[in-house]
């Protein structure tokens, strides 16, 4: 199966332009009633073209959600970065509007979590959800096309990551990125990704960069096709990003069979890139703190089993009283090659 | 505060957790057994003279505030009784009583004396069952129509038999999830083996006020060794999705039609922030905040989260299933 990626042209009107290119992947029609989280890119709350989703994408959103149904509960989420979520939200742009249109804005660090447990988590063994999350019914990501020093390029696939609720933890699991964003993704796949790449950026982002217009408005249903289609324009092939080259390897590479739809079809976009010594440096970091993390996994396993004697003694434990033996090595072995993104690393 | 009764609950769970709390002081204990008394003063260190093997000079006692009873269940009506009018505050261990003609003279006199008496009903404070209840709460999962517990265990006191040392437990779980909403009637049927007296396993079916229908199962895995066998949950199925909550471990089993997650995993399973792995049981903790709401009710002088009403009231659900059980029908639960 195909998977439809829309890319037109941004034009002025970008309410008009939005509501054409969800037409164009089947448009969006959610049941009456349900609860609808928008997921925006605000990763500081500087103000900087191509840094942060434009709320005037968001608003257009909103606008065509309404026009579908129009009881939904709609939620705009942002987790904490360099300042407060809800900081972000006021400077840029989004509180009074928000609050005239009756959309929530939710700081998803300061929401109640609970810890999904993921078994067949590639990376995680267990992630912490925010109930506004938990309970959504569909879930929109809305991102910019930037270029990334550790990545090379992130726009929807790596917006999810700002699900995660702790700042922290976003920071420590920087190493396991490819991993990490294939299991967050599992949770979140979004029903709607749009890339608002009207201003893209390039350099040393994803804040840090310079602004380039490239006048585009890319939208799909899968958020995985979405990423492939940009970062194919800016790399000539998407999998030279790790984390899509992950993605794709691991079961998804069907996300790569796209149809593109719209009236523009460009043959490349040029995002200048920091210099290929840097990038290496950058990822050879990254290898090196992956195994301080793997250390990190192995006292958290000997502090478990000393809790878990407090509990059982020694002999009920060896004689498999509470699990059998094998499950414990089980766990063990998962403990040390998987994380957990809870509370405790705040 | 002092405990009545040092048996295996009190020095695994109340004892200790009377000593780490800060608003209490544990100035006695008492049993009729000198072993058990001494075994007790040893492990805790505790002052020779606060050891009792007549429980009724600990209630003479006037520094002490309030009571644990943690005797056999057949003594709790009696010596909760006693405490109250001794002027102490009682936390009883389950049941509450043998009698609903007990039950209700203690709910009497802790009204007259404006005493606390708390029960022993611990599976409210494991924190899955509270993120869980909250949720059928706030309509996450629309309106319920059933409730189920269904607990296999491993621990049941033969002379007590199923009904009173552990489904009792199971029927305030039931009943709290629902709001303590009232039990209209039940069918109960349970199985004694040849040798024994009491029943070791138990069903029961119930319908609440509100036409919810409840069922337990409880089934004592005599002879096994290994929690790993045993299945034991609750499960809460409305009108938009499911719970299933484990009895005393972490897990939360969620679908919710429509929803994300459900669409993509569901049913996902999830547990509290701070729980640290799936497979250890939170009881300990559940201990814990008991005794802790105990003390806090009394200190700033608020209702236990289980007080001696909701005891009563799991106390007459019990003699309707008793009766049940013996006359082989349904049975109106006279609330």
């Amino acid at each position: 199966m195909k998977h439809k990626v829309a890319c037109i042209d941004a034009l002025d009107n970008i309410e008009e332009t939005l509501w054409k290119a969800i037409d164009l992947v089947g448009g969006f029609n959610p049941f009456d009633g349900s609860s609808i989280v928008i997921k925006p890119n605000l990763c500081t709350s500087k103000k900087g073209l191509g840094v942060t989703t434009d709320p005037e994408i968001v608003k257009a959103l909103v606008n065509y959600i309404r026009s579908k149904a129009k009881n939904c509960e709609i939620t705009i989420v942002e987790g904490d970065s360099d300042s407060s979520a809800m900081v972000a939200f006021k400077k840029l742009g989004y509180t009074k509007w928000a609050k005239d249109v009756g959309v929530r804005l939710k700081n998803i660090s300061e929401d109640r979590v609970v810890k999904l447990l993921m078994p067949h988590g590639k990376r995680l063994r267990a992630l912490l959800v925010p109930e506004t999350l938990l309970f959504m019914d569909y879930f929109i990501s809305v991102a910019c096309l930037k270029r990334h020093a550790a990545e090379r390029l992130t726009s929807i696939w790596k917006n999810q990551y700002g699900c995660i609720p702790q700042k922290h933890m976003r920071l420590d699991l920087h190493p396991f990125m490819s991993d990490v964003l294939y299991d967050l993704n599992s949770v979140y796949w979004a029903d709607l990704s749009i890339i608002d790449a009207r201003v893209g950026l390039e350099g040393s982002g994803p804040i840090e960069g310079t602004p380039k217009p490239i006048g585009l408005l890319i939208c799909s249903k899968n958020p995985l096709s979405a990423d492939v289609f940009a970062f194919g324009l800016v790399e000539g092939k998407a999998d030279r990003v790790p984390s899509i080259h992950y993605a794709l390897k691991h079961g998804l590479a069907d996300s790569s069979v796209i149809e593109v739809v719209g009236n523009k079809h460009p043959q490349a976009i040029s995002l200048r890139y920091i210099s290929r010594l840097q990038y290496i440096l950058y990822r050879w970091g990254m290898w090196t703190r992956r195994r301080g993390l793997y250390l990190v996994n192995i006292g958290t396993l000997f502090g478990v089993i000393g809790f878990a004697l407090r509990v059982q003694n020694f002999g009920d434990l060896a004689k498999g009283k509470l699990l059998p033996t094998s499950s414990w090595l089980k766990l063990a072995w998962r403990m040390v090659t998987k994380f957990e993104i809870s509370e405790r690393h705040n | 505060m002092a405990v009545i009764g040092c048996g295996e609950i009190a020095e695994r769970a109340h004892i200790p957790n009377i000593l780490v709390e800060p608003l209490a002081r544990l100035e006695a204990v008492s049993d009729i057994s000198e072993d058990r008394l001494l075994a007790v003063q040893e492990k805790f260190n505790l002052r020779k003279d606060s050891c009792y093997t007549d429980y009724t000079e600990v209630l003479a006692l006037k520094d002490i505030d309030a009571i644990v009873v943690t005797t056999p269940a057949v003594t709790h009506g009696e010596i909760a009784l006693k405490a109250i009018d001794a002027g102490k505050h009682v936390f009883v261990e389950k049941p509450m009583s043998m009698t609903v003609t007990e039950a209700e003279e203690i709910v009497k006199s802790a009204k007259r004396t404006e005493l606390k008496v708390a029960v022993g009903y611990q599976h409210r404070f494991v924190s899955s069952h509270r993120i869980a209840k909250r949720y059928l709460r706030t309509n996450k999962i629309g309106a319920p129509f059933f409730g189920e517990v269904h607990s296999e265990t491993l621990i049941v006191k033969p002379e007590e038999g199923i009904l009173i040392d552990y489904v009792v437990h199971l029927i305030d779980l039931l009943c709290w999830y629902f709001d303590d909403s009232r039990v209209v009637e039940v069918a109960a049927l349970s199985y004694v083996d040849e040798e024994e007296t009491e029943a070791k396993h138990a069903m029961i079916i119930m319908r609440f006020q509100n036409n919810v229908l409840g069922r337990i199962g409880a089934f004592f895995m005599d002879g096994y060794t290994s929690w790993s066998a045993s299945d034991r949950f609750v499960r809460i199925l409305g009108t938009r999705g499911k719970l299933v909550a484990d009895l005393t471990g972490p897990t939360i089993t969620l679908y919710r039609e429509g929803s994300l997650l459900s669409r993509l995993r569901g049913p996902h399973k999830f547990m509290p922030k701070g729980a640290v792995q799936e497979n250890l049981p939170l009881t300990e903790a559940a201990y814990r905040r008991e005794m802790t709401n105990f003390v806090q009710s009394i200190v700033q002088n608020k209702k236990p989260e289980v007080d001696a009403e909701q005891g009563l009231a799991v106390q007459k659900i019990l003699e309707a299933t008793q009766l049940s059980t013996r006359e082989k029908r349904f049975v109106k639960v006279n609330q």
